[in-house]
């Protein structure tokens, strides 16, 4: 068998490699091109090249390597006659550059016996498309406990962008009790109910007929006392979620509110924000996190206007304890914040008893932002934040990508 | 079992007027809240059994209640006043709503021999307004047993003397209330945390309220306890017991700042959540309990 001369590498990227010789060896045709032509990361394509008066079992080499740079990304090889296909998984494509590239073009060299022919069309490789954001909503159930998650999400370069806008609202915290028709002192000697203040060191109920504050009966300890939150509505304080109750007088206008709001988000940033990366467990690149990684970035915003969350900023005479909608200015601990922004993202309680846990795992665990001590994030609080990221990133590039959360 | 509401609303007007012998009715109120759940105060009743009270912290931080667990023969009366009032509410058709987490949980459950009816609200729900007088009932139930000392009832007391001359000074105690021994979980004993402490606790007086504005209630800080080295028995153990009427005393005085001396409010507070990491025999009391406050005088 004749042996054809080689061609020229000058000829690369022609497409067509014809022979320049005028050799006695019949001429012998090569191309190459990427099928399919759009990838992303992990997908099957391949390079599919033809030729002709090849022998069988011919040996083809293929280097893939992205436009414009001189080391390849990678080498296939595979064997053939008129056709040749070489199929390769896509993998360790670095999207680099400011602002980050939505594609990143990759050029497959196919030599054959001694010609070479590089695809005439690229394979354009594309990254997770930079979105702008999109709402998330879902409900989670704990036992007796439901509640709603809204936010945004978006893909921005290499960050999951998390935004929550809490509407921020002022409210008031009043009590009442019920009196016990029982007679002294066992008893208040009268029925009914009545909102309560404490004056000082000591519990006065608002007695109706005289339009008056007067001391209690009993020790406030002997009483069941209930909570009720109020809003203003024009000068008077109306009940939130009662709106037949009003309070009998004015509420001070809250001295703490802003200093409050500031600790609040700071907690929430420093909890949430940039402590995790949403990492793609199915990427095939050899590089860990150097493709399909994400920084999650959180940013909550205040609005006092609308927001994906109505919450109250809750004025109140004692310190409180806060809840997911109730937020304290008395409640001195910051973490409540993170803790309550947690529930909002999709994350559980782990504290115990009767924290709405996370029926899959009941997991309980002090030195967490979700626990008793309210301290740092865990990577399972973001379950729920993954699963949304997941469903939102395979809908818009229809794939099926599976993820996990890392620090 | 859940049974028809008629079955039900039958069963509570018979136990509401003259009870049948072997008629079955057993009502409990549990109510928590906090984030996490440091609130929390569950009461029952049984006819023909037990009532009973359980707190780790009362629902109003103040008052000198005690926390615990106590226990007695349920008072016949009581079981009819309960039920009347259950009756009167029309508990059968009030139905459950959601609770967020960290709301306050508010849960009532009847069961008689036609059947079980649970409602679980959150703490703004208007059937709290609904429910106030079985609310008043089981409230009449737990201060009773309170004051009959039947169980293991931990107290916060406060010594505080004030000389004419130089500053104040305090000293905690704590006081078994209950007729039985009990297991004190001790809050400067194990790893520190946010939820565990013994001390004592300071507030300005606010100014007086104007008329027709609600003013701020007393804001408590924590005055440090003094630097010490290896506390005596029964201060170094993770728990203690303390018996029936039995009284400790920290053996540490705070010193009240001579700014505390204008009026200020004085109180100690006893707080420890943990749990023993072995079950035990005695009743465990954990939570957090508040001493009546006393006033520092100008």
């Amino acid at each position: 068998m004749s042996r054809c001369s080689r061609p020229s590498t000058e000829d690369a990227g022609s497409g067509e490699t014809p022979s320049r010789t005028t050799a006695t060896c019949p001429r012998r045709l090569l191309r190459v091109e990427w099928s399919p032509r759009e990838a992303y990361c992990g997908d099957r394509v391949a390079l599919i090249g033809t030729a002709q008066n090849m022998q069988p079992n011919t040996e083809a080499n293929a280097s893939i390597t992205p436009r414009g740079a001189t080391a390849a990304t990678d080498r296939v090889r595979g064997t053939g006659q008129d056709t040749f296909n070489l199929p390769w998984q896509v993998h360790n494509v670095l999207f680099t550059g400011t602002p980050k590239p939505q594609t990143c073009e990759l050029i497959g060299r196919l030599v054959v016996e001694g010609q070479l022919a590089e695809t005439p069309d690229p394979l354009v490789v594309r990254r997770v498309p930079d979105r702008g954001p999109e709402a998330v909503s879902f409900h989670l159930t704990s036992g007796v406990y439901r509640w709603d998650c809204n936010y945004n999400l978006q893909v921005q370069n290499d960050d999951l962008r998390v935004t929550i806008t809490l509407h921020i609202q002022k409210a008031w915290l009043g009590k009442w009790v019920s009196f016990d028709p029982a007679a002294l002192p066992g008893g208040d000697g009268r029925s009914g109910w009545a909102f309560v203040k404490q004056d000082g060191a000591t519990w006065k109920y608002w007695h109706t007929s005289s339009s008056s504050w007067r001391a209690l009966p009993r020790n406030i300890s002997a009483y069941t006392v209930n909570d009720i939150i109020f809003v203003r509505s024009g000068t008077s304080y109306v009940g939130l979620d009662d709106a037949s109750q009003t309070w009998p007088e004015a509420f001070p206008e809250p001295t703490n509110y802003e200093s409050r709001k500031t600790a609040w988000r700071n907690n929430i940033q420093s909890v949430w924000d940039n402590q995790f990366k949403l990492l793609r467990t199915d990427c095939p690149s050899s590089a860990p996190r150097s493709c399909c990684c994400w920084n999650i970035r959180v940013e909550m915003n205040w609005s006092e206007t609308s927001g994906d969350k109505q919450m109250y900023a809750v004025w109140s005479q004692q310190n409180e304890r806060s809840n997911a909608r109730d937020w304290y200015l008395s409640d001195p601990d910051d973490g409540m914040a993170g803790h309550e922004c947690g529930h909002l993202f999709g994350a559980y309680d782990e504290y115990l008893p009767d924290g709405a846990l996370d029926p899959a795992t009941n997991t309980v665990e002090n030195d967490s932002i979700m626990g008793q001590n309210l301290t740092r994030a865990h990577e399972r609080h973001f379950n729920n934040l993954r699963d949304q990221a997941a469903s939102k990133i395979n809908g818009w590039i229809s794939r099926t990508w599976t993820f996990s959360v890392v620090r | 079992m859940e049974g028809s509401k008629d079955a039900i609303a039958d069963a509570l007007r018979r136990m509401a007027g003259t009870p049948p012998a072997g008629a079955k009715l057993a009502v409990e109120r549990l109510r928590r809240k906090g984030t996490p759940g440091l609130w929390s105060e569950e009461t029952s009743i049984e006819h023909g059994g037990k009532q009973r009270y359980a707190t780790i912290r009362g629902f109003v931080d103040a008052g000198g209640a005690p926390i615990g667990q106590w226990e007695a023969t349920a008072d016949r009366d009581a079981v009819q006043a309960v039920a009347a009032a259950l009756v009167g509410a029309k508990v059968w058709e009030l139905a459950s709503a959601p609770v967020s987490p960290g709301a306050e949980l508010n849960r009532w459950r009847v069961a008689t021999d036609q059947g079980e009816h649970t409602i679980t609200v959150p703490g703004n729900s208007t059937l709290l307004m609904k429910l106030s007088q079985v609310d008043v009932q089981f409230r009449r139930i737990a201060n009773a047993l309170i004051a009959s000392r039947k169980g293991a009832a931990l107290k916060c007391l406060l010594d505080l003397k004030a000389p004419a001359q130089g500053p104040a000074m305090a000293q905690i105690g704590l006081v078994n209330e209950g007729d039985q021994d009990c297991l004190v979980m001790n809050p400067l004993a194990g790893l520190p945390d946010p939820q565990s402490f013994l001390r004592i606790e300071a507030a300005a007086p606010p100014p007086p309220q104007q008329p027709g504005v609600t003013g701020p209630g007393l804001r408590y800080v924590p005055l440090p306890l003094p630097e010490h080295g290896k506390l005596p028995d029964p201060w170094g153990a993770e728990s203690f017991v303390l018996k029936a009427g039995e009284r400790v005393v920290l053996p540490l005085r705070v010193t009240i700042p001579l700014l505390a001396h204008k009026g200020h409010y004085i109180r100690a507070v006893y707080s420890c959540y943990r749990v023993p990491a072995t079950p035990q025999k005695l009743p465990v009391v954990r939570g957090c309990t508040f001493s009546t406050e006393q006033r520092l005088e100008p």
